[in-house]
């Protein structure tokens, strides 16, 4: 594992001294851990297998994310508590020393492993690091204050951290001073510990610890926060270390794609947003189709369709909030450009072109830093994300409106788009005045899908885990739809066949009464013949497995990289070989090219198809005869670091070709 | 007493006041009078570049002197009297010059801010600003010794230099590093300013710059709490206080913990000391109870000051509309109804039998809802309001943050900003602090008075600071630098007999 020096505040004798325990040791060196708690200062030197590196760290992530879950949905501590104590014994126990349990080596050292596997996961953008850092201060903090007294004292004591407590002479000396210094009432414990008043310089602001000389006298109760806060300054400083340490580490890749995994299945339950929310590979979505699709959306993108239609514009964060959600939809770049273009009836081109086109690619990352552009520009706002920020002034309409309207005006509101029960209503109403936004909503939904709902449970045709709590609100849309859809997807009306259809039972085509003759969509896989593994898994894997649930077939080429690579995913994945078309350019001119080895593809039982001319001309006879691409563009930047001085400016990849030529046939297709 | 100055004197000073020091259209000095926010001075533009050779400024002196006067009459003129002779009056610049070739005591301060007998970078980095005529001020100067501090000021004559922090980088060479993240102060004595304006609310015998020694006696109760809380809470012990020349005071804390404080420490400390907080009407305290301990002792410091200084002295609540302010202090509407129906009636009682009329009554119980403690509360409350320092705690909350310089001339009084001894600080007298054209003056005297009973070589074994009344100050300050260097002699060798174990 990557070794990363311990927080800088260490000085440099203990610095030292650690260096010699992380390295004489040997890297076989079993740390042995006295107490329950960790302070995660030493990195684990011993050997784990990749099983355990992996399943370590997936453990730990659960407990974190089912942490921030309690966080989201207003839990009291208490509650929390409550809640996640079987999950800490199921996926993360820690057994105290009284328990004698046989176990306790191992489970603290899982602690200790699992704990570094993710602050490598989490250490390489801000946002990661400071989530990371908050839940695993929480964690902390809950499982010091289970802790029993005993254990918690020692393991305290055991800490580098410079205090004393105050002798029983002193404490009798100053009482009155200690007691009224610290706001120390009568059932509180008479128990004090000094230290440097340097060290609490927040209790000193607040007047709340007695001073002399210097030394600050600090009421027991302190010392919790105060062990919680130095655990949280510690981690942040380690991970700030461990980011800029990790691209050294690149090299692994064994552990790359498991940390990067790992990374990405942390951003999803917060952001919420999966790129299966994206509906653009099974339903047309285009900038004229978003009006028919606006029924389906939560209340906060509906409100902001209604007032872009209503008065031909919307402000700053309106406006950023509705195309991340259509991007998150799946509304592609020039489609989104196109609605807002369209949608701004009273703004000439000029001034749509200065003011917002940046905007919008901004947000597609098709322009902007070298971050913004490898992130793909920014995600979907989540309800999170919605119910935190500021709340909006007048006339902006951005936010969650369950929290930013009044409880009049947002019944108002959910009457006029046509939700009009009275009891739910009243329901939203309560909810409201909780403040529970989240539930109102769900509410809603809930009570707009009743019937399908009821029918997808009893026939269980989603697992259980599509039907909780919906917490984005592209996932409000996608589930909406679904539903909405759910007899018309098997009648192929649309077009449309998410994964929901590979779980229907069979009687849901005796309703439909139509076949599975509708032929299945094809989509074609392209991309640059050096693509990395790990550019792969994070562009491909995710979009071709919706594909592959969906039922679609395969077509691509014999190219290496992206081609290639998905091949074998596919084959890997379980499709049969029969769904896959391979396309093979047999040059005209037989001087350049060899003979086409047709027997490699055919033996595997995959079907082959030749095209004569180039791979230029095969490729325009691949996106004829496919109905969508899965395909990934290397951002401009990279491949300028990638090519050096072999990068020539506006050179146009066949990928790249791909991409514009699928563009101009669907318009085509619209025109006619 | 101001009073006691003769009216020439008076006449100059007054218009001086609104020129200099409390002008609010100045471009600068936003903030207060005695400093100035590294963030607000920033956008005036340097005369020159910081680092001009000394040659230089040899070569266009008089230049220089030119573009002053000739840049006084284009000023806003927001006084009747005319500039010209009011800058002649202390910041003479001959007047200064000699101040500072032959009285103002650069060595010692050197030592003091240096905190060794060789220039280390404690000084050498160390941002000082001169304040030019005209509220020129330029930033980012710094010195490698203290005789070229000196030469610079006599040379250019500043009417007052400030002290800024120790900088990272060499300030004058600020401009020069690709990184502006890099320059970034490191090191500054823990500084405080009390200033009179703050008292205002408070105090009935003088207000705005004005000063007499009734009211002066809020700057000693200030020292006072502000001195035990530093010494006995946070254990410093080189502090200085120094009278700011005209209405307040500063402290300087050159403990090498004070010192290294980064501002979240500085504000710790201001805000602790802090009690007073809200805006002028509505000083809210919100202390709980039991009473702090450091605020317990204060109270304890300060009650006789409440019955001799401000009770009887001040008479805060002598007029009607001055006792409607106590009354809206007291949280009982039937104690206050009672109180004002009996002072209306008996219109002359002082502040002091009021005070005990609010007393008498609430303890009546009849007329009062407030339990013994309430009342108690209450009182305590008063009297901190009262008698508790006011300071002004930007200037203590960041580390950039310049302070005027010990025994520089205030411009507006003429008086050398002295040390006070705290030893003696009930006797120390604001009025009879010494005046720069005085001690010129003093030092012409000495020479024909005991200076001629005396041989040539005695003579000039007496060096000119010691012919004047500024003997006194500058031998407390030298002992007060004497103790610190001394204690960071002991710190440095116990530092270095640490660092031999690596």
């Amino acid at each position: 594992m990557l070794a990363i020096p311990s927080a800088p505040r260490i000085d440099a004798r203990k610095r030292a001294a650690l260096k010699r325990q992380q390295f004489q040791k040997a890297e076989f060196a079993e740390q042995d851990y006295p107490h329950r708690m960790n302070f995660y200062i030493i990195p684990p030197t011993g050997d784990v297998t990749l099983e355990q590196f992996e399943e370590w760290g997936i453990a730990r992530l659960k407990v974190l994310a089912e942490l921030e879950a309690c966080q989201f949905r207003n839990k009291t501590p208490a509650e929390t508590e409550e809640y996640m104590r079987p999950i800490l014994a199921k996926h993360l126990p820690l057994s105290t020393n009284s328990s004698r349990s046989s176990e306790i080596s191992l489970e603290r050292k899982r602690d200790h492993y699992s704990h570094w596997i993710l602050r490598l996961a989490f250490s390489s953008t801000k946002d990661l690091r400071q989530r990371f850092a908050r839940l695993e201060t929480q964690l902390f903090k809950l499982r010091i204050q289970q802790d029993d007294l005993r254990e918690r004292k020692s393991f305290i004591d055991s800490l580098p951290m410079s205090w004393e407590m105050v002798s029983d002479e002193e404490k009798s000396m100053w009482l009155d001073d200690l007691k009224a210094a610290t706001n120390c009432i009568k059932t509180d414990e008479e128990s004090w510990f000094k230290c440097e008043w340097e060290n609490v310089p927040d209790l000193v602001e607040r007047r709340q610890v007695l001073l002399k000389k210097g030394k600050a006298y600090v009421h027991v109760r302190e010392q919790m926060g105060m062990v919680v806060n130095e655990f949280s300054r510690q981690l942040e400083s380690g991970l700030e270390l461990a980011g800029r340490f990790l691209p050294r580490m690149d090299e692994d890749n064994r552990l790359a794609p498991v940390l990067h995994h790992l990374s990405q299945s942390f951003v999803a339950p917060d952001a919420g947003y999966a790129e299966s929310s994206s509906l653009s590979d099974i339903a047309n979505i285009n900038a004229a189709s978003i009006d028919g699709y606006s029924q389906h959306f939560p209340l906060c993108m509906q409100n902001l369709h209604r007032e872009l239609r209503k008065n031909s514009h919307l402000k700053h964060f309106g406006r950023l909030q509705y195309t991340l959600f259509l991007k998150g939809i799946g509304l592609n770049m020039q489609e989104c450009i196109a609605f807002w273009r369209k949608s701004f009836k009273l703004m000439t081109d000029d001034k749509f072109k200065s003011e917002h086109l940046y905007n919008i690619r901004h947000s597609y990352g098709d322009v902007g830093g070298d971050a913004n552009r490898r992130g793909r520009g920014y995600t979907p706002y989540s309800c999170q994300k919605l119910l935190t920020e500021p709340l909006p002034s007048g006339g902006q309409q951005h936010g969650c409106p369950y929290r930013t309207y009044s409880p009049d005006n947002l019944i108002t509101l959910l009457q006029n788009v046509g939700v009009t029960d009275k009891e739910l209503l009243k329901g939203v109403r309560e909810d409201v005045g909780k403040q529970r936004y989240h539930i109102a909503c769900n509410r809603v939904f809930e009570s707009a899908h009743k019937n399908e709902i009821k029918k997808v449970k009893e026939e269980s045709l989603w697992p259980a885990s599509e039907l909780d709590t919906i917490l984005h609100p592209n996932d409000y849309f996608k589930r909406s739809f679904l539903l909405k859809n759910l007899g018309k997807l098997q009648s192929g009306d649309i077009g449309v066949d998410g994964p929901s259809h590979t779980m229907a039972s069979p009687e849901e085509d005796g309703v439909s009464a139509q076949p599975v003759e509708e032929a299945p969509k094809i989509a074609f896989i392209s991309g640059h013949i050096d693509i990395t593994n790990d550019q792969f898994f994070q562009h491909y894997s995710s979009r071709l497995k919706t594909s592959i649930t969906a039922g679609h077939n395969f077509i691509l080429s014999t190219a290496k990289g992206a081609d290639t690579l998905a091949l074998e995913y596919l084959l890997s994945q379980g499709v049969e070989p029969s769904r896959i078309t391979v396309y093979i350019a047999r040059p005209v001119d037989p001087r350049k090219g060899g003979p086409v080895d047709l027997e490699k593809y055919t033996a595997r039982g995959l079907r082959v198809e030749v095209v004569d001319g180039w791979h230029a001309e095969r490729d325009v006879e691949m996106t004829k005869a496919s109905d969508y691409d899965v395909l990934w563009v290397r951002p401009e930047e990279e491949t300028k670091l990638l090519y050096g001085k072999k990068y020539r400016v506006g050179r146009v990849s066949g990928t790249q070709k791909n991409l514009k030529r699928r563009v101009r046939l669907r318009s085509e297709k619209l025109a006619k | 007493m101001p009073h006691a100055v003769s009216p020439e004197r008076e006449s100059a000073a007054t218009p001086e006041d609104t020129t200099v020091e409390d002008a609010p259209t100045q471009e600068d000095n936003p903030g207060g009078d005695d400093d100035v926010d590294m963030a607000d001075a920033l956008a005036e533009p340097d005369t020159k570049p910081a680092g001009n050779a000394l040659e230089d400024m040899f070569d266009d002196d008089d230049e220089e002197e030119d573009e002053f006067s000739s840049s006084a009459p284009s000023r806003p003129d927001n006084s009747s009297q005319p500039a010209a002779p009011i800058s002649t009056k202390f910041s003479d610049p001959e007047n200064l010059r000699q101040f500072y070739q032959r009285l103002c005591p650069f060595r010692p301060l050197f030592q003091w801010l240096n905190h060794s007998a060789n220039p280390q970078p404690d000084f050498t980095n160390r941002e000082f600003s001169f304040w030019l005529p005209g509220n020129k001020v330029r930033r980012y100067l710094s010195f490698p010794s203290a005789d070229l501090l000196k030469r610079q000021c006599v040379q250019m004559t500043p009417e007052r230099f400030e002290i800024g922090p120790q900088y990272s980088v060499n300030p004058k060479d600020r401009k020069t590093i690709k990184n502006a993240s890099a320059f970034r102060p490191i090191m500054k004595e823990l500084v405080f300013d009390i200033d009179m304006t703050d008292y205002d609310p408070i105090r009935t015998c003088c207000s705005g710059t004005k000063i007499c020694s009734k009211c002066w006696q809020f700057i000693v109760m200030a020292i006072k709490v502000v001195d035990a809380a530093l010494r006995e809470d946070f254990g410093f012990q080189h502090i200085l206080w120094v009278y700011s020349g005209r209405r307040g005071a500063h402290a300087w804390i050159s403990d090498k913990r004070a010192r290294e404080m980064d501002d979240s420490k500085r504000k710790a400390v201001a805000n602790y000391l802090e009690i007073l907080r809200g805006n002028e009407n509505g000083k809210r305290l919100g202390l709980r109870r039991p009473l702090h301990p450091h605020i317990a002792r204060s109270l304890k410091l300060l009650d006789p000051y409440f019955q001799n200084e401000v009770l009887n002295d001040q008479d805060p609540w002598q007029s009607t509309e001055q006792a409607e302010k106590l009354l809206n202090l007291l949280p009982d509407k039937s104690l206050t109804d009672a109180l004002k129906k009996k002072w209306d009636s008996s219109a002359d009682r002082s502040s002091n039998q009021k005070w005990i009329d609010v007393n008498s009554m609430a303890e009546a119980g009849s007329l009062s809802t407030l339990s013994t403690t309430q009342l108690r509360d209450v009182r305590q409350d008063i009297r901190l309001e009262y008698t508790y320092p006011r300071l002004d705690a930007g200037v203590t909350k960041t580390t950039n943050h310049l302070l005027k310089s010990p025994f520089v001339v205030h411009p507006g009084t003429g008086r050398v900003c002295v040390p006070i001894d705290m030893r003696s600080l009930e006797d120390f007298d604001p009025f009879a602090v010494p005046v720069v054209t005085d001690l010129i003056a003093e030092i012409d005297e000495w020479d024909q008075k005991q200076g001629a009973n005396m041989s040539d070589e005695d003579r000039s074994k007496v060096q000119d600071w010691q012919k004047t009344s500024l003997k006194s100050y500058i031998e407390y300050f030298k002992g007060h630098v004497a103790s610190l260097l001394k204690e960071e002699g002991k710190g440095k060798r116990g530092r270095e007999d640490e660092g031999m174990e690596f």
